[in-house]
């Protein structure tokens, strides 16, 4: 398949989600390179490389919380489909919002999927394995 | 002609009419009375004439004629004897009686209606003038002695006797045709004095029939011109009496009293019609139309005018009540939506962190794995347990605050094929057997509202239900304006003291333990079945199985 792996970046402030996809990468041995920003400010910054952290690549897929302190999801969607550099992200909302307000206003920014946080670990491990199906199965363009 | 009379009568007024009348009446009872006096009078001035010259004139010219007579006879007598009273007689009638005879008649024949006898009997009287000259010589002849001894001398008194007698015929035929024509001249008056009578019984006719015209003339003026206004006013004011406001129409300009208690009821009538108005615009809504105040007098006027007032000031009491109740109701509304809004965000931001002990859980569990003690396997499983049942509570307080009429996607919804599409989705018991009204009916609704309510009368009927052969029948009626939805079941039924509290949220009837059950869907159906308008309700014993029924608007 791919030799070499598509960066992730998972936007979520609450630390046991952090950890909960974590432990779904490691059970799902889903081995692509994971960074975590705590707030959609922060992932922008890391995105545009503002941050400490500097990146190699920018992460072709990025696990997207709703509700979150300082930007939230939608807005920080809102955000890089007008950047030029970023638009062409896939975005997965992963977040325990029902809203369908929010659903409607994450598919009008072209997210490529919006999936509800399940309770359970072993859903959520299930959830995860099917995502990294689906994007291993995606080609995505070299930089 | 009549239009012009009748308008000059309206301008009098009644009593100068009466008057008037009267005063026709008496001048015309006074002019027929007058001429009747007058005709009466004539007649019988021809009487008295009659009585007074007529009747003694035949009767003297009669004497007068007989007088003549005795003369001839005396003298016929007298030439042949000699007699001193018979003498004596000619020259008492010659000297004295003929005379007297002939002033009497003159006399009785001053009436100018008897100059004719008058001149007859003076030209008779010449005639006799001339036999008195030959009488006296007659009486002169026979008066000596030797008279009738004497041929030459008698034959004298004989011609001087025919000379008279001759004469005396002369004057007899004279007063003959006098006598003639007096009573011509008599029978004349008679005539005359018929002919006033006559006219006197026609004028009497006449007068009758004026006065009958003139009562009949006057009743009819009477009934026209007082007694139908009149009435026709009675009739009107007893309208009024009763309520209804007419207008009073007066076609004919009049003077008179009549004229004026017209006109006294039209301004009545029109201050009726005015306060009528004023009433009907105040009853509009309208309380800023001015009261007209017929005088100062005018009670009703101010009492409408104070009837505005005061329903002008409740107008605005109850304008700032509806104001204040709107703001309350809004501030309610408002509190609901905050309530709803707050249970939302509250449950949503628990969720998070029950997540995470569940996950935390399950990591421990996992990477204790073997190290757990039997015991502690158990205490985590009811862990495991307890927090998916939070869980499930904090979804259900998400439901229930999100619950209620949704405003978009109202649509025709056919609830045969809803139901059938929610019994598709339903796992059930075998043996269940579902009956359902053939064509349950098209309603307005939000399909997912809908959905919402008999998925939880459905899956409550099933999920409940320990019958061996299930049964749920599904029924409606129509209600005016709703159509009501009975879902019946043949369950263990509910005990009466429970039917109003089931529809609150989180109560069960059962140990959640027992029986894994949140105690939300009755609520949550409540919630949306009243928000669209409707009732919920339910018919139910134990041991009976339970009808629960909703109303939804048709």
């Amino acid at each position: 398949m791919h030799d070499k792996m598509v960066n992730i970046l998972l936007v979520e402030d609450d630390e046991v989600d952090v950890m909960n996809v974590k432990r779904a990468f490691k059970k799902n041995n889903i081995t692509n390179p994971l960074f975590v920003c705590n707030n959609g400010v922060e992932a922008l910054q890391f995105l545009r490389g503002e941050s400490n952290e500097p990146i190699s690549e920018i992460p072709k897929i990025i696990l997207l919380d709703i509700n979150m302190p300082k930007m939230g999801g939608i807005e920080f969607l809102r955000e890089i489909r007008n950047d030029n550099k970023l638009k062409n992200i896939s975005v997965f909302i992963m977040t325990t919002s029902n809203e369908d307000k929010d659903k409607v206003d994450a598919y009008n920014l072209n997210v490529a999927g919006y999936i509800l946080k399940p309770l359970s670990m072993e859903r959520f491990i299930e959830a995860v394995s099917t995502l990294n199906n689906y994007w291993k199965l995606c080609e995505f363009p070299e930089n | 002609m009549f239009q012009g009379i009748t308008n000059r009568i309206y301008k009098m007024k009644i009593g100068t009419r009466t008057a008037f009348s009267f005063l026709a009446v008496i001048i015309v009872v006074l002019a027929f009375s007058i001429g009747s006096i007058l005709l009466l009078q004539y007649g019988k001035n021809i009487d008295l004439k009659i009585a007074n010259n007529f009747g003694p004139v035949v009767n003297a010219i009669k004497d007068f004629e007989y007088t003549i007579e005795e003369t001839s006879r005396i003298c016929k007598d007298l030439s042949l004897q000699a007699d001193v009273n018979r003498k004596n007689h000619l020259h008492k009638i010659i000297n004295r009686v003929y005379p007297k005879q002939k002033l009497t008649v003159i006399g009785l024949c001053q009436e100018p209606g008897l100059s004719e006898i008058k001149k007859k009997v003076i030209s008779a009287d010449k005639k006799f003038e001339n036999a008195k000259f030959a009488l006296l010589e007659f009486l002169q002849v026979i008066d000596s002695t030797d008279t009738y001894s004497n041929p030459e001398k008698l034959q004298k008194a004989l011609q001087l006797r025919y000379q008279i007698e001759k004469e005396n015929l002369a004057i007899k035929v004279i007063l003959d045709e006098t006598s003639l024509e007096a009573i011509s001249v008599f029978n004349k008056l008679n005539a005359q004095k018929f002919a006033s009578y006559r006219m006197l019984s026609y004028l009497l006719v006449v007068m009758i029939i004026v006065i009958f015209i003139v009562g009949v003339l006057s009743i009819i003026l009477t009934y026209v011109t007082i007694i139908k206004p009149i009435k026709e006013l009675s009739g009107i004011l007893n309208e009024v009496g009763e309520g209804k406001i007419v207008a009073i129409e007066n076609q004919i300009k009049r003077s008179d009293e009549i004229g004026d208690m017209i006109s006294s009821a039209q301004r009545v009538v029109r201050g009726f019609k005015a306060k009528e108005q004023v009433a009907n615009a105040i009853g509009k809504g309208d309380y800023e139309i001015r009261v007209p105040l017929l005088s100062k007098k005018d009670r009703l006027g101010r009492a409408i005018s104070e009837m505005r007032d005061s329903l002008k000031r409740s107008k605005i009491i109850e304008a700032e009540n509806i104001k204040s109740l709107e703001a309350y109701t809004l501030r309610l509304e408002k509190k609901n939506k905050e309530l709803d809004q707050f249970a939302y965000i509250t449950s949503h931001d628990l969720k998070s962190p029950l997540r995470g002990i569940n996950n935390l859980t399950a990591w421990i569990e996992e990477d204790m794995g073997e190290l757990l003690t039997e015991e502690s396997k158990g205490y985590f499983k009811t862990l495991k347990g307890r927090v998916q049942r939070m869980e499930e509570l904090i979804n259900s307080i998400l439901t229930y605050s999100r619950a209620g009429k949704t405003l978009e996607n109202q649509e025709k919804t056919n609830t045969q094929q809803l139901v059938f599409a929610i019994l598709e989705q339903t796992e059930m018991k075998a043996n269940t057997s579902v009956l359902i009204d053939e064509c349950l009916p098209v309603i307005d609704a939000n399909k997912r509202d809908l959905i919402a309510v008999f998925s939880v009368f459905i899956s409550n009927a099933i999920r409940h239900n320990k019958s061996p052969e299930p049964i749920i029948n599904i029924t409606f009626k129509n209600r005016g304006g709703f159509i009501e939805f009975c879902i019946a079941d043949n369950g263990p039924g509910i005990a009466a003291e429970y039917h109003e509290k089931i529809f609150t949220i989180f109560q069960t009837l059962e140990r959640r333990d027992d029986f894994e059950n949140i105690g939300a869907g009755l609520a949550i159906a409540k919630k949306i079945v009243e928000d669209y308008g409707g009732k919920i309700w339910l018919e139910s014993y134990p041991g009976m199985g339970s009808r629960f029924y909703f109303t939804w608007p048709s």
